[in-house]
């Protein structure tokens, strides 16, 4: 089969799939990207190519996979510069002492149960082509990550972004997304740094990247959001301008060495943000992005899933030592530093499992570090289903810690027969 | 006062350990890298039992793709015809067998690659590959820093 046909059937195949999957994990009250992470799952050789390799090859044959992967990258590259757009500068400063203390402390806490872990992992699971200093700065930045978006989501849904909770999750939870990403750029540039001249081009190039858009490009946007407003909103011409300083921020920090998802999410940060603008060029590209592209990088992610690489007991046990480091050092960590600052337990315990949300942002970082090469395929999948497990947990944990009214049976019962309309507060997609 | 002595400890511990971890990390070793594609010497084939290998593969030269996590490895004989092997790598040495027994002139065998790694650039290996066409010996290299720092 020629590619162009084999392209459009995937996207069809693909789409297909991550609808029905997410539709079935809404009815249980997950997030709609929950389901879509699985559907990418169940068309990779972990189901797919296990119950029925002749389709899979039909469908998905090794060679063909080159252009889906393109299109998935440039879905994350628009959905990376919508996470930037939609942060809001001000989550950033400090909401008191407490917020402050949280935040810096459910991003050490995992971070150096990650580094820990490393010590335990790397012999076993990595190889002499990455340095140990790489791969125990990776295990930590995958153990901080927090799916910002997910997060806010929920919150928003549950109507809890007013509470003292609510509020201080939200800003940890930017500071966390900044932070997890700055550090992995860092690794990012140590890992593809070979050699000295090679990390002074990087270090240099990205030292005046930054100044460009600190000092120059930040201040051209004002101007940026004056033209959509004297327009009376987002034109095409001006949602195409926004979209080419994307992808040109992306193709920089793509050649200085260090990931174009960098690029794409920094110029999202510092796009104008006034409510209409936000809204208006988040309106445009949202949908295509999240209907259609991402459910395009679950698969790609899904296809290089291999469930099967995990054989044996020990590799299970290993792989459940990952998630209870993971859940420990983010859910433990984050609940630790509330109770500390002085929030109630309840509170404190709900910001945990908030801030443990890994969801779609940890794929994207475990993508990186599979590219990089950081990441061995079987590490790569037990950390897979780590983002998993510690995504589909929230939304249960949630309701049973903060909202208590938590019954398993019960749950599911109320997911997949749910009340009228108005008597129920639903999870976001 | 009470939020700066959280702070330090709450942060600045982890960042204390986080060094020390880095530090401690790096008297670790881990086992050698053979990930990415090895490309056997053109000699391979010239005699039968190398020339059964190429056919029964369907390849006009052998090559094949190394997945490694840690020291265990998948190989993957490259052709119309692929195989799969799996195995480990022990210091220098590389063990692996197909998963099933494959058809043979005289009845069904496991497919066996045993090879020893060399030391210089571009990475070496010479082995001998055995099971169905007799035992062919082989040599194959491998480009030097295969993605990443891989």
């Amino acid at each position: 089969m020629s590619a162009m046909p084999t392209l459009l059937l995937q996207i069809s195949v693909i789409l297909v799939t991550a609808r029905l999957v997410g539709y079935a994990f809404r009815r249980i009250h997950q997030p709609q990207v929950m389901g879509e992470m699985v559907a990418g799952i169940l068309l990779g050789p972990s189901f797919l190519g296990w119950v029925a390799p002749g389709i899979s090859a039909v469908v998905f044959p090794a060679q063909s996979l080159t252009l889906l992967n393109a299109l998935a990258q440039v879905g994350l590259v628009l959905f990376m510069f919508l996470v930037g757009l939609e942060l809001q500068p001000h989550l950033l400063h400090e909401r008191g002492h407490a917020a402050l203390v949280i935040s810096h402390a459910s991003i050490l806490a995992p971070f150096l149960l990650g580094c820990l872990l490393a010590l335990f992992l790397y012999p076993q699971l990595s190889d002499d082509s990455v340095t140990f200093t790489s791969f125990a700065l990776f295990m930590g930045a995958a153990m901080s990550i927090t799916a910002f978006p997910v997060l806010s989501r929920i919150l928003a849904e549950r109507k809890l972004l007013q509470t003292r909770m609510g509020t201080v999750a939200i800003a940890c939870a930017a500071v966390d997304d900044v932070t997890g990403w700055c550090i992995l750029a860092a690794v990012v540039l140590l890992v593809r740094s070979t050699s000295s001249a090679n990390l002074a081009w990087t270090v240099g190039g990205t030292a005046l990247y930054l100044m460009g858009m600190a000092f120059v490009v930040r201040r051209l946007m004002p101007r940026l959001g004056r033209f959509a407003e004297m327009r009376g909103g987002i034109t095409e011409g001006a949602l195409a301008i926004a979209l080419v300083l994307a992808l040109v921020s992306a193709w920089a920090t793509e050649s200085l060495g260090i990931h174009a998802l960098f690029g794409a999410f920094a110029m999202g940060v510092i796009m104008p943000k006034g409510r209409e603008f936000v809204e208006g060029v988040s309106d445009k590209i949202r949908d295509l992005t999240v209907v259609l592209l991402l459910p395009l990088f679950f698969a790609a992610v899904g296809l290089q899933t291999s469930i099967g690489l995990v054989q044996g007991p020990y590799l299970w046990a290993l792989t459940a030592l990952v998630i209870l480091v993971a859940i420990s050092g983010k859910l433990g960590g984050s609940a630790v530093a509330a109770r500390l600052s002085g929030m109630g337990p309840r509170q404190s315990w709900s910001i945990g499992i908030l801030m443990n949300t890994r969801g779609l942002m940890e794929l994207v970082l475990l993508s990186i570090g599979l590219e990089l090469g950081v990441l061995s395929p079987t590490l790569f999948t037990m950390l897979v289903l780590m983002a998993l497990v510690t995504t589909f947990m929230t939304s249960p944990l949630l309701e049973l810690v903060y909202f208590r009214q938590f019954s398993f049976a019960g749950y599911l019962r109320g997911r997949l027969f749910p009340p009228a309309e108005g008597t129920e507060t639903h999870l976001p997609e | 006062m009470r939020f700066v002595t959280l702070y330090l400890v709450l942060v600045g511990l982890p960042i204390l350990g986080v060094l020390g971890i880095l530090r401690a990390g790096q008297e670790l070793t881990a086992p050698r890298s053979v990930s990415g594609t090895w490309v056997a010497e053109t000699s391979f084939g010239a005699d039968s039992a190398g020339a059964c290998w190429l056919t029964r593969l369907g390849a006009d030269r052998l090559a094949m793709v190394v997945s490694q996590s840690g020291s265990s490895l998948e190989v993957v004989l490259q052709g119309q015809r692929p195989l799969s092997l799996l195995g480990t790598i022990q210091r220098d040495r590389l063990n692996l067998r197909s998963e099933g027994q494959f058809p043979t002139a005289s009845g069904a065998a496991a497919i066996a690659l045993e090879a020893l790694l060399g030391d210089d650039e571009p990475q070496h290996l010479t082995g001998v590959i055995d099971g169905g066409c007799g035992p062919a010996a082989l040599q194959a290299s491998r480009p030097a820093a295969a993605g990443g720092n891989r």
